[in-house]
């Protein structure tokens, strides 16, 4: 991974924006994002609900639903192109190809009338123009190698008579069938139990180390972060709050935001007895954000000049950067 | 008064049932689902009892049935030494008022029609605790109580956040001056900086109201946090209970080993150097439970005896019980 840093990264985002109109006010849900993700890494994007991650991930392969969606500004470098700019049936090439997809109802996701070996071998023989025998074969194979038992039989069941967990490793086999340069994963694990959780992740990172896969890792628990993340970019209100690597983010967290997320969260190793402290107050209207720095009205460190002036992400290491005024290091 | 130092709660042996298949289907005969397996608990006074397990375990389940909003099919639950199941409709209403609940997703269970302060105020109004003219003072003494401003008693629920909606089905439950409360998931759907938030909340109002809690969760750490003592379910049975200390510093049960190692911890240099557990498969079907101990597919200690008898759960050590052949008095290898 320290070799991969030194090469231009996979995916370069710039200044991303999204907003989303209607009546009632314009939600910038996405306000300047950017971020590189490099082959073979794990990079987590982490906040809490409305941060505007996942639109974030939508956004890299321009699936925001237009209207009420719009990708209003920003840049998104993949292998020397801009997805933004390049025509639509150039990125449906993309899309699911070297660029593949993980949500989080993996029911939603896959079609209830077909059969789950089918529905993995689609993009084998849309992006590949594999014979679909061929590509059956495969997708029993993919099966087997997310370790759905009895892989040949269970391809032909359709969505309904998996679980949930099985559902979710179809449909992490689905991602993988192409072997895709890039997978997005949005909340892969979330409504799933921690048992089963703890197996899929292992797949994910397994796909990680032989195939140099990267991931863009999108979720609110820090939890998994810690384990499998390489690095972290910390959302709030639409903008990355803190970006650092892993083990900088839980040793010396720097943003307040990050900080204050990291004392809310009960932890299983931590002596017993200790009150939690929260973060005072709720997450800014969207439509109406407060001036100055969206956390002001939540931070215990904030100075005058938070008022005002939204704070820049700016750099304080070679691999940590904070949107703050103020460092709570020092 | 009843003995200060009894129990609240006494669950004995409790059994429940679902018929599954309705009659569409229903060729092959009715099918019996057990969602709860011969459990048996108590609660002390003033005691938070935190519920864990799986999806499907039946923890929810026996939280509704503790409070007889499903009646069990068999055993038997006792609240302050009076069996639920003796008492007539009037009788266990008035018993009811003691014991309340607060799910997972507020929303759905305020109406949308009526204003957060109604809602709060009707526990109260159906007890004979506040009238048509007087409810108002107390609501607003609810919402101070739970950190809700007195200006939101005529709001409606669509108009608050996650987090003050759970503060309103808090007040809620709290409305009915209540000794128990089932928090059936309560700060599970909750964002982390807001789950703190409520979370203290409820420990606050235990200690200042001296209320005891059934806290049902999925989160062990929360569960860790909040608790006095853990009970660990699997498959409608409890595997493993015990001081909260003790459940997890000393896990005996290899369910309970493999949950606490699943759970992620939020710091790099704890996880890196983490021994993960991996069970091998799902939670099987409870409508065809495996024969004897039902983890033993899945158990990575499981020796011949697990296939074929179901083990009981027995004391090992002080206050800790467990359901596990390996600490049999027969099995050579627990002494």
């Amino acid at each position: 991974m320290t070799a991969a840093a030194q090469a231009p990264p996979l995916l370069q985002v710039r200044d991303l924006a999204v907003e989303f109109g209607g009546d009632g006010g314009v939600v910038k849900a996405v306000n300047g994002v950017s971020f590189d993700l490099h082959r073979g890494e794990i990079v987590a994007l982490v906040g809490e609900s409305g941060c505007g991650k996942s639109v974030t991930a939508l956004a890299l392969l321009r699936l925001v639903a237009d209207p009420p969606g719009r990708i209003t500004a920003g840049s998104i470098h993949f292998d020397g192109e801009d997805l933004l700019q390049i025509p639509l049936p150039l990125l449906r090439d993309i899309r699911g190809d070297r660029i593949a997809m993980i949500f989080q109802e993996a029911m939603n996701s896959l079609n209830p009338v077909h059969r789950i070996g089918r529905q993995i071998a689609e993009p084998l023989s849309l992006h590949r123009a594999m014979p679909m025998r061929d590509a059956l074969a495969k997708a029993v194979d993919l099966l087997r190698s997310v370790r759905i038992p009895e892989a040949l039989r269970r391809s032909r069941d359709y969505p309904h008579q998996f679980s949930g967990g099985m559902q979710q490793r179809a449909m992490i086999a689905m991602g993988m069938g192409c072997e895709p340069d890039i997978i997005i994963a949005d909340e892969p694990t979330t409504a799933l139990d921690v048992t089963i959780q703890a197996q899929l992740l292992e797949l994910l990172q397994q796909q990680v180390v032989e195939k140099q896969t990267s991931i863009l890792l999108i979720t609110h628990n820090l939890g998994i972060v810690a384990r499998y993340a390489d690095r972290v970019n910390v959302m709030y209100a639409g903008r990355i709050v803190e970006q650092a690597k892993a083990e900088d983010i839980y040793d010396r967290p720097r943003h307040p935001y990050t900080l204050g997320l990291l004392q809310s969260v009960p932890r299983i190793d931590q002596a017993i007895g200790d009150k939690l402290t929260p973060i005072e107050g709720q997450p800014p209207d969207p439509i109406n954000p407060p001036p100055g720095c969206p956390f002001r009205p939540r931070c215990r460190f904030a100075v005058t000049r938070c008022d005002e002036d939204i704070p820049p992400l700016r750099r304080l290491t070679d691999s940590q950067s904070i949107a703050c005024w103020v460092d709570v290091d020092d | 008064m009843t003995d200060p130092s009894a129990p609240l709660i006494e669950i004995d042996n409790l059994e429940v049932d679902f018929e599954v298949g309705g009659r569409l289907f229903a060729r092959a005969g009715q099918t019996k689902l057990r969602a709860v397996d011969g459990v048996s608990l108590e609660l002390r006074r003033g005691e938070t009892l935190g519920l864990v397990g799986e999806s499907g375990c039946g923890k929810s389940t026996l939280g509704r049935t503790v409070l007889h909003l499903i009646k069990p099919t068999g055993g038997q639950v006792r609240f302050d030494g009076r069996a639920l199941d003796d008492l007539d409709e009037i009788e266990l209403r008035q018993l009811r008022r003691r014991m309340q609940i607060v799910f997972q997703d507020p929303f759905s269970s305020l109406n949308p029609r009526m204003s957060v302060g109604e809602a709060v105020a009707e526990p109260m109004l159906i007890h004979g605790l506040a009238g048509k003219d007087d409810w108002r003072p107390k609501v607003a003494e609810l919402f101070d109580i739970v950190g809700l401003g007195p200006a939101m008693i005529d709001r409606y629920p669509h108009e608050f956040s996650g987090g003050q909606r759970q503060r309103v089905g808090i007040a809620r439950a709290l409305a009915a001056q209540p000794d128990f409360i089932v928090c059936d998931e309560a700060v599970s759907a909750l964002d982390v900086s807001i789950q703190a938030q409520i979370i203290n909340l409820l420990e606050e109002l235990r200690t200042r109201l001296n209320l005891t809690y059934l806290f049902i969760a999925h989160d062990l750490a929360v569960v860790r946090h909040i608790s006095d003592r853990v009970a660990v379910m699997y498959l409608g049975r409890i595997v493993e209970i015990a001081a909260k200390s003790d459940l997890f510093e000393n896990p005996l049960h290899p369910y309970t080993e493999a949950l606490l190692s699943a759970v992620p911890i939020p710091d790099r240099n704890a996880e890196i150097n983490r021994q993960r557990i991996l069970l091998p498969g799902e939670v099987p079907s409870p409508l065809s439970p495996p024969s004897g101990c039902a983890l033993h597919p899945r158990c990575p200690k499981a020796m011949a005896v697990c296939r074929d008898l179901k083990p009981a759960l027995r004391p090992h050590g002080e206050g800790h019980h467990v359901a596990c052949h390996l600490y049999s008095e027969d099995n050579p290898g627990s002494f």
